[in-house]
């Protein structure tokens, strides 16, 4: 009995010991959850969030941009020094690190020392960023501060003045005009040239980078795979063998595979159910201030708005943005109080702000020559004491509107609001195909945007948005363009923000964008997820390589 | 037979030309255009240069006959481009994903047909009694709940532990397991299995009175033999003719199916690319649709001539 007993024991145990083996040996899988499918994975091409989320991964550059710290981190380049040449211009000197290795994947054969990164494979980066052929290079307008860049674009300069390979591991940069953040933005994610043109096309559907992972496989609107690099230059990371990003095009199921342990993730909530997420998964919750703001824009090319400025400051105050975000959008977003920035950046209080206030918002328009007459628009409004009829002169007013953001609380309490004060409005919902399009062909008087700031700068967002009638409300302004540039090549930070300051008291005085709210940085993770550290950039900008995974805690 | 199957062969050719011209002059005429979609408010940092030369290589900026006399003699060489957003050629997007779309629909109408067909069959024999009463009552339920509801309840009721069991994973194709089918298939199949079950259940009672009928059970014929090769086989024509027609919503419903069970078929990927004006993408999907569609029609027509031997094509 015993012998048979003590048999039996031996035989399980051998039975059992290969299979715990395998679950030791079973590979860290990061299971990431994404909306969106990276358009494609050229760095030269397209640099959106959807692509960056991938990228970031997969790609370096000579240095890289902690966005948990704000801090600026060696990367590709050990170290660097600034100077001046003899024309008092700006210069770079980059020491690369010496035994980089590019990435190896299928389809990609190096020849002898044609896998490591020099001074003469960044620079035919740069050159490549800088080409003129759109289907080449979309980056060259952002480098143009390199000296000589501009002309090489143009095609009338063979080569780059600004661009010298001092020796195989030296890279000298020359810049026209001081650019202070030219070690955020002017760099360029390095590839290997031998994969470029081994790859040709297929350059946009696979990545040969030399950051911590690289790339396995792509099947769109599906999964994207990526492996850990085993030839990464950083001693101890990436720490998981690799991460597989799954679309999810719907977050209610997204929502079901976080719940069975599916995926490691879960970065956007269901629409309503943010409340009850959070409580299901109170532990697993984390939420951090954004860099985001939501706006709504003036087109201030031409128009009914561009002409009335008190009209603005009407439909400014008459914006609730605290019911509309901290009560009905369940927190979602920080009602904007303030201005045009976060208030985590630097100038981020103007002179002039908008409260909620309809009688100073009735007044204002009263005072722009649009008296209200008559009846009340609607009969009653809850929590409105008081409505105004209809207004003399008032054209209808039609505020564009993505289809993806429609069902926001604040779209619905505006157009209370302002039906209240006498104004007739009505929503234009479109898709994104046809938003944009009337935003550019000047169709949209109003309309409602984001943008997301990659750095805790006030050139960030103005720069986009301001500058020279860049952004989508089309506004320049001669006194703030001049101030953006001064800002720009100020090295003196406290001079720099003043001059931000001056920017957005101007900007918020002219009313030409109503901020509605500043973005949290919202995310659910497991347990057994350790740091994962976004920065406000949003949950993409966490590095993913110095994520660990504690496989006691995993069920 | 081999006559009718060319002149049928045959007639795919303008239909296929009519839906491209008509397709493509919608895509056309809706606004907006890649470049702006994909690049939002990025389209501003870009210099109007590099957006006219964008346009320019894109062919965007050529008037509406050049592009569609491009895309005609494209499609006429088998050629159906590169997408503008992905950069990769359309009929590979298409050949990865075609064959998932329908491997769907296949189990889909699978569940269907063994669902719809005994619950119709079940519901004209028992007549008027309770369980054709439940039966019908049922199949009114299946055919007025959408897909993408039935899909959210299956799986809370088929995936969750909390709300149910957790017998099937949530979404996904699992690199081709089977079990990942199962649920999509299920849904898919429901809302089919009840047209098919009430079209069966009149067919059957319609077909109950006829003489041949009360011949082969005046022979002597089981009951069993009556049901199956008489009964049954003369009803099931109407119920073809449905399944026929029944293709076009299983692809509709298979386009919601695929984004609630992140099924990589060609639901997912036509949408994102009417929202950037993928055109190629567009134009591509829609043509493998349609010809599906017509593909599948000319085999449920062939389908009569072996359910009904006095059908005869000439």
């Amino acid at each position: 009995m015993f012998k048979k007993g003590f048999a039996f024991f031996v035989i399980l145990f051998l039975v059992a010991l290969p299979l715990v083996a395998v679950a030791q040996n079973e590979p860290v899988i990061l299971r990431y959850p994404i909306t969106t499918d990276p358009e494609q994975l050229n760095p030269f091409i397209s640099d959106t969030i959807a692509v960056g989320t991938v990228t970031r991964n997969i790609f370096e550059s000579l240095t890289a941009y902690n966005a948990a710290t704000g801090e600026i981190e060696p990367a590709l380049a050990e170290s660097w020094d600034i100077g001046e040449d003899d024309q008092g211009r700006q210069v770079y000197t980059f020491k690369i690190r010496p035994g980089v290795l590019f990435h190896q994947i299928d389809g990609v054969t190096y020849g002898e020392g044609e896998r490591e990164v020099t001074a003469d494979v960044v620079l035919w980066n740069y050159l490549t960023a800088l080409n003129g052929d759109e289907n080449v290079s979309i980056r060259a307008g952002e480098l143009d501060v390199i000296s000589g860049a501009k002309a090489f674009t143009e095609g009338t300069a063979e080569e780059v003045e600004g661009l010298k390979v001092l020796d195989k591991y030296t890279l000298q940069i020359t810049l026209d005009a001081p650019d202070r953040l030219f070690l955020i933005n002017g760099m360029v994610s390095i590839t290997s040239p031998v994969a470029y043109e081994q790859l040709g096309e297929d350059i946009n559907n696979k990545a040969v980078g030399t950051g911590p992972f690289q790339f396995v496989e792509w099947l769109r609107q599906d999964r994207l795979v990526l492996e850990a690099n085993p030839d990464y230059w950083k001693p101890g990371v990436p720490k998981v063998d690799g991460i597989r990003f799954i679309n999810f095009g719907d977050a209610n199921t997204a929502l079901l595979a976080y719940r069975e342990n599916e995926i490691d993730f879960l970065f956007s909530f269901p629409d309503g159910q943010r409340a009850a997420v959070i409580s299901e998964f109170a532990d697993d919750f984390n939420e951090k201030p954004g860099l985001h703001v939501r706006y709504w824009g003036f087109n201030m090319n031409n128009g009914f708005f561009a002409e009335n400025p008190l009209v603005r400051k009407a439909f400014s105050h008459a914006l609730d943005r605290e019911t509309a975000w901290t009560i009905l959008a369940e927190g979602a977003r920080f009602p904007a109080n303030l201005g045009m920035l976060p208030p985590s950046f630097p100038a981020s209080t103007p002179a002039t702000t908008y409260p909620y206030d309809l009688q100073r918002a009735a007044e204002l328009l009263d005072e722009a020559g649009f008296p209200a007459t008559g009846a009340p628009l609607i009969a009653s409004i809850e929590d409105v004491e008081q409505c105004w009829g209809a207004r003399e002169g008032m054209p209808e007013v039609q505020i564009h509107l993505l289809e993806a953001i429609s069902g926001e609380p604040q779209v619905v309490l505006w157009q209370e609001a302002l039906t209240c004060l006498g104004v007739k409005v009505t929503f234009k919902v479109e898709d994104g195909g046809t938003y944009w399009d009337s935003i550019v062909k000047d169709d949209a008087m109003i309309f409602t945007n984001g943008w997301a700031a990659g750095l805790v700068d006030p050139s960030d967002v103005f720069d986009f948005l301001i500058l020279e009638g860049r952004g989508s409300m089309r506004y320049n302004n001669p006194e703030v363009n001049e101030l953006l540039r001064q800002a720009r090549v100020e090295l003196d930070e406290d001079a720099r923000n003043q001059l931000y300051q001056k920017v957005h008291d101007i900007v918020m005085e002219d009313a030409v964008v109503i901020p509605s709210a500043y973005s949290k940085v919202a995310w659910l993770q497991k347990p057994w997820i350790q740091d994962f550290v976004p920065g406000g950039g949003g949950t993409y900008t966490a590095p993913l390589w110095n994520v660990s995974v504690n496989a006691d805690l995993k069920p | 037979m081999t006559k009718y199957l060319t002149r049928r062969l045959i007639q795919v050719i303008p239909t296929l030309l009519f839906i491209y011209t008509i397709t493509f002059a919608l895509s056309y005429l809706m606004p907006g255009d890649p470049i702006r979609a994909q690049l939002g408010e990025e389209y501003y940092r870009l210099p109007p240069e590099t957006i006219a030369a964008m346009e320019e290589s894109l062919g965007l900026n050529r008037p509406f006959f050049v592009q569609y006399l491009d895309f005609v003699t494209r499609m006429v060489r088998l050629d159906l481009g590169k997408s503008y957003i992905q950069k990769e050629e359309v009929s590979n997007i298409i050949g990865y994903r075609l064959p998932r779309t329908l491997q769907l629909m296949a189990g889909g109408m699978f569940v269907s047909l063994i669902i719809g067909i005994p619950a119709g069959v079940i519901s004209a024999l028992k007549q008027y009694s309770w369980i054709d009463h439940l039966l019908m009552v049922l199949a009114l339920i299946g055919l007025s709940m959408p897909v993408f509801w039935q899909g959210l309840i299956a799986q809370l009721l088929f995936t969750q532990s909390k709300t149910g069991i957790a017998l099937f994973p949530v979404a996904g194709y699992g690199d081709g397991n089977p079990i990942y089918m199962i649920l999509p298939s299920l849904v898919l199949g429901t809302s089919l299995s009840a047209t098919i079950a009430r079209v069966t259940r009149s067919s059957m009672l319609e077909v109950r009175g006829q003489d041949y009928l009360r011949t082969a059970r005046a022979k002597g014929l089981t009951p069993r033999l009556v049901l199956v090769r008489h009964h049954l086989r003369n009803a099931l024509i109407p119920v073809v003719t449905v399944i026929g027609l029944q293709v076009a919503g299983l692809m509709t419903g298979s386009l919601l199916t695929e984004t609630i069970f992140n099924w990589p078929g060609l639901g997912r990927a036509i949408v994102p690319a009417i929202q950037t004006r993928d055109t190629p993408v567009i134009m591509g999907i829609l043509m493998y649709g349609a010809l599906t569609f017509i593909v599948i029609n000319l085999l449920t027509d062939l389908l009569y001539a072996i359910v009904d031997p006095r059908i005869r094509y000439a």
